[in-house]
Formats: structure tokens, sequence, C-alpha cells
């Protein structure tokens, strides 16, 4: 019989070398750490889109046209000659960059309207039955209908997915801040004669960041989902700019004889929608274990 | 019961008020003079005029709006700005595709993700759990419109088991009827599936855990009766609840799959509108899709009491 390996000493974890740290963070967190290391990839391609040795994305070349992948053009090339790999690690730029603002205005809007709307009972009927008035349209279609009555561009997608994910985020913040202010520090600030732009920034807008974050991740993947949706239907980003979605909706017609053409966008967008929602996954472990309990 | 079930429909109303103006303003407030566009490039001052009285532009915004409601109450969704036939006739001619697709593709999510869900939990930290929870990661992140190519390139063009597009009518035969809606089906459910699979699994695991699934085991009842006798029934409501949530992820998928697919629904009416800018379309199409989102979430929420008669009303 082999000789039980002994058992690890105890190291308290101050005692550890940051290596060790992070190698230990590593272990426990493996997803997160998957989806991090896959979003960084993307983001040096999105960022490096000019020197990662790609043609111009927008350049025609005829005579080179509907070329299968291959050692000159590794994604092959599209219907007018365009470079496949050019225009996808470009197209990555476009949406990685709206889901991010998207999060981002998001999330910041939904704060300010949730702390308001959980502190100052006065509003919170009026805000509250406004949010359910846009979370009763699925938020596709609200996006689609903005996007028709406006002219297509960026702002303009940016501002159609921020309106059907703020109310989310709304509620969220909101149910906190339910919670929150019946708690013992709450009374206390109050008494100690907080006002209530205080309470709201210093006490209350705190405890809402972890779950805000989690849910930002959550907002930007399906901010990126949903853009490659509308500029596929032709009502997202202007057809010029090489995105993910404007690059199969040209390529759809050509299923049959250039599929990579599909294929190569359709996995950076997969991808990068997966690692979102793998950090997303992580952090929600790492900042709430009773959340993380239950979803697990 | 019945008092809160007549409480809940009278809830949904304000939300329902909510949308109604949020459509109305949808359109009044978008920049650009609706009649100068459908008067189109080589239009007279005089001609947009025409058409602004026609469409009752001209009027202030509240009386609009009035018509509007009056319109909306008689039924009356407006006309199409480009082919004048009225939008109720249209939305009508559309409806049986995406009904068809919405029901194929409930019936495989509900059907497939349940049991999926169920035997992860049950067999929790398992290979199959693993496989289980990777694919319902896996598949909230597939974008409808790639797998939907993905699934013609590989079954139609490849293995030529499956027509590439298009729709069948199920009065013309049920089998041709059903090919047509296979892909389309497994494009659309996918992110549903994934879903619900995961709130299953979620669910299912949290009722094992609890203190009278204990008390089963230990007076001897038998495993699969606890989970089959005991758990399940616990466990349903967040389920039913992600059901009828996730509602909406299917009515925007909908729209995707249409297109992909080219099935001649509401979805694609709802497109072919954006792209030619048919706000009066847009507006009864988004009315409809929002009034059968509150009608699901409704029975959904009525349905509760059927799984857990702690829940009374």
């Amino acid at each position: 019989m082999p000789e039980p390996s002994p058992e690890p000493a105890f190291i308290p974890y101050d005692a550890l070398t940051r290596g060790q740290k992070a190698r230990r963070f590593a272990r426990r967190n493996p997803t997160m750490i998957a989806g991090g290391l896959l979003l960084l990839v993307m983001g040096v391609l999105a960022i490096g889109a000019p020197v990662l040795h790609t043609v111009n994305p927008v350049d025609m070349n005829p005579i080179e046209r509907l070329k299968s992948p291959g050692a000159g053009h590794w994604f092959g090339t599209d219907m007018y000659g365009r470079d496949s790999y050019s225009r996808v690690i470009y197209g990555s730029r476009v949406s990685l960059f709206v889901g991010l603002v998207v999060a981002a205005l998001t999330s910041a809007i939904g704060l300010a309207v949730g702390l308001v709307s959980g502190f100052v009972r006065r509003l919170d009927n009026v805000i509250m039955r406004a949010m359910d008035g846009i979370m009763a349209l699925p938020d596709l279609l609200l996006a689609i209908s903005f996007v028709a009555l406006t002219k297509a561009s960026v702002r303009n997608v940016i501002i159609a997915l921020v309106i059907p994910q703020t109310p989310r985020v709304v509620r969220l913040v909101r149910s906190i801040v339910l919670t929150l202010r019946e708690q013992p520090f709450i009374e206390a600030a109050q008494a100690m004669g907080a006002r209530l732009p205080r309470l709201l920034l210093r006490h209350l807008l705190p405890n809402t960041l972890a779950a805000l974050i989690v849910q930002g991740t959550y907002v930007m993947a399906s901010a990126v989902l949903i853009e490659a949706g509308l500029s596929f239907l032709g009502a997202g980003t202007p057809p010029e700019i090489p995105s993910w979605g404007n690059i199969m909706a040209e390529a759809r017609s050509y299923v049959r004889v250039a599929f990579w053409l599909l294929l190569f966008p359709g996995l950076f967008l997969a991808t990068a929608v997966l690692a979102i929602n793998m950090v997303g996954d992580g952090l929600r472990d790492l900042l709430d274990p009773r959340i993380a309990r239950r979803m697990r | 019961m019945l008092i809160y079930t007549i409480k809940r429909v009278l809830a949904t109303l304000p939300v329902m008020g909510m949308v109604v103006v949020f459509v109305f303003l949808l359109v009044r407030l978008a920049p650009g003079d609706p009649a100068a566009i459908l008067a189109g490039d080589y239009a007279t001052p005089e001609n947009i005029q025409k058409i602004r009285t026609g469409l009752g532009l001209d009027k202030p915004i509240h009386v609009q709006f009035w018509i509007y409601l009056t319109s909306l109450a008689r039924g009356d969704l407006g006309r199409s700005l480009h082919s004048g036939l009225p939008v109720s006739q249209l939305i009508l001619q559309r409806v049986e595709p995406t009904v068809a697709l919405a029901l194929s593709t409930l019936a495989f999510a509900v059907l497939l993700a349940i049991p999926l869900g169920i035997l992860a939990a049950w067999k929790a930290g398992s290979l199959l759990d693993r496989a289980v929870m990777v694919f319902a990661v896996g598949g909230f992140s597939i974008p409808i419109f790639w797998l939907g190519f993905l699934l013609i390139y590989a079954f139609s063009i490849r293995l030529d088991l499956l027509p590439v597009q298009g729709y069948v009518s199920f009065r013309e035969g049920l089998v041709p009827f059903a090919r047509h809606l296979v892909l389309p089906t497994v494009a659309l459910g996918m992110v549903y599936m994934a879903l619900l699979a995961r709130i299953t699994r979620a669910s299912v695991l949290e009722v094992l855990q609890s203190d009278y699934i204990r008390t089963a085991y230990a007076k001897g009842v038998r495993p699969p009766a606890v989970l089959f006798a005991h758990a399940l029934k616990n466990a349903a409501v967040p389920v039913v609840t992600t059901i009828g949530v996730g509602f909406a992820l299917l009515i925007g998928g909908v729209v995707i799959t249409e297109s992909v697919f080219a099935l001649p629904g509401l979805g694609r009416l709802t497109v072919d509108a954006v792209l030619q800018r048919d706000y009066s379309i847009i507006q009864g199409v988004t009315l409809i899709f929002a009034l059968v989102y509150a009608v699901v979430n409704l029975v959904v929420d009525l349905s509760y009491t059927l799984f857990d008669p702690r829940i009374r009303y």
C-alpha cells in the first residue's frame, strides 16, 4: 500500500507569497480566469487591429473574391475580395465598444434611478410603473423600433440598447436599497443628521456596487448579442462599418459557397459573449456567496 | 382566487397603458416628419400637407393620442403607410408561422430543459451535471442567427436532410410542416433551453438541500420517491416564473429566426416594416407582442397555486 501523502502544513493566508495567492485565486475561480483571459485576448486583438497583420478591412480586390481560408487570407475573402480576417478583427472593435459603453451607461443610469426610487418613496411608484412599461416590451423589439425611428448610427444603437436594459438594473438597485434602508447603520446616519445626497452616495451606493458589477457584465453580454442581431437584421450599426453582425448579414446569401464568411465572425461573437458571461458568473460567485450557492 | 384573478388582470392594465403611451410616443418623437418621409423625395409641399392632414398629424398631440386610443378600442391598428392595408389584417395574415414556431420552441425547450435540469441537480457534481452546466452557459452565449446558419449548413446543405428555408402550412400536410420547423425550433430554442435548464437545476438543488427532504430520507422513503413525490413540486415555482419571463427572449428571437429561415411570420413583418420605416406596422406589432408577453406572464402568475397550495390569493 502506498504511503498516504502527508497533510499539507497549514500556512496562514498572509504568509503566502503573491504568486501563491494568485495561484490559489486561479484554482478557486477557474471560470473567471478562463473568461477573463479570453476577453483579454479579444481586447488586445481589438486594440491592436491595425498592427496585427491585417489589411484595410474595407479594401476591395475583385480578383481575390470568395477565396477560401488559406495562407494569404486566414479567414478567406468575401464577395468583394475583402480580407475576412481583417474585417473580423476590426469587427471586434465595434462590438466590444458598444458592449462596454452600453454596460457603463446602463449601470450608471440604473444606479442613479434605482437609488432614488428605492429611497424616495414618493417617486418610487411613478418610476417603477414606467420601468414596468419598458420591461413589458421584449428588448430586441424595443431596440429595433428605436433604430427604425432614428438614423442608423453607433450612437443610436447604443441608446437603443440602453433603454431596454436599464429597468433591470433599476429594479436590482432598488431591491437592494429597500432591504438596506431598514438597517441600523442607515438609521444611525440619519440620526447623525446625514442629508439625502450623503445617505445615497456614502451609505447606500457602496453596498450596491457588487451586485451592480455582476449585472453590468450580463448587460454587456446581451448588448453585444443584440447589437449583432440588430446589425444582422439591417437595423443596427451602419452597413459600411465592419461589425460582426454586418459581416454576417452580408455573408448570409453566400452560405452555400462561402460558409467561412459566416463561421468566423459568429465564432468570435459567440466566444466574446461566452467570455463575458464566464467573467460575470465568476464575479457573482466571488462577490455574492449567497446567490452563488443557489445558482451554481 | 377569483378576486385575485380579477385584481391581477386589472394590475396589468396600467402596464399595458404605459405600453400604449410608449408606442404612441415612439413614433411622434421620431426625428423627421413622417408625412415628408411618406411623400418621398419629389413631393411638393402641398402633397406633404395633404398626407399630414390625412394622417391627423396636424392636430395637437393630445388630440392625436385620443384618436389613437379610440381607434385602438375599436380594434383598429391603423393602416400600413406603404401598402395602405389595415395593420390588423396584415398581422392576421402572418400569425400562423409565428404561433407554430413559438409553440414548437416552447415545447422543445421545456420538454428537454426540465428533465436535464432535474437530472443535473439529482446527480449534482457528476460529469452529467457539469455537461449540463457547460451547455447552459454555452447555449446562452450562442447567437441565434449564427446557430441557425450552422444548422442550415450542416443539416440542409451538407447532409441534405431538411429544407434550407421557408414555411409550409400544416394544412398542406403535417410532415412537410414539421420538417420546415425543426431547424428554426432548435436554433430559437437553444437560448431558452439553456436558461430553463439552469434555473431548474438551481431550484431542484435548493429544494433537495432542505430539511424536509432529509426527513423523508430519514424515515426511509426511496430516493426516486423523494425526488418525484417530495421535491419536484416545490421546485416548480421559479421554473414556471422563468418560463414566463424568458418568453421575452422567445419573442425577440422569433424576429431573428424568421429572418434567417425565411418564415413569413410576424417577425418578418416587423423587420420589413423597420427597413421600410412603416411606423404603423411597427406600432401594431409591438403592441401585439407586448400584449402576448403580458398575458403569458399573467397565466404564469395565476398558475402558481397549482404548484404550491401555500400560495393563496
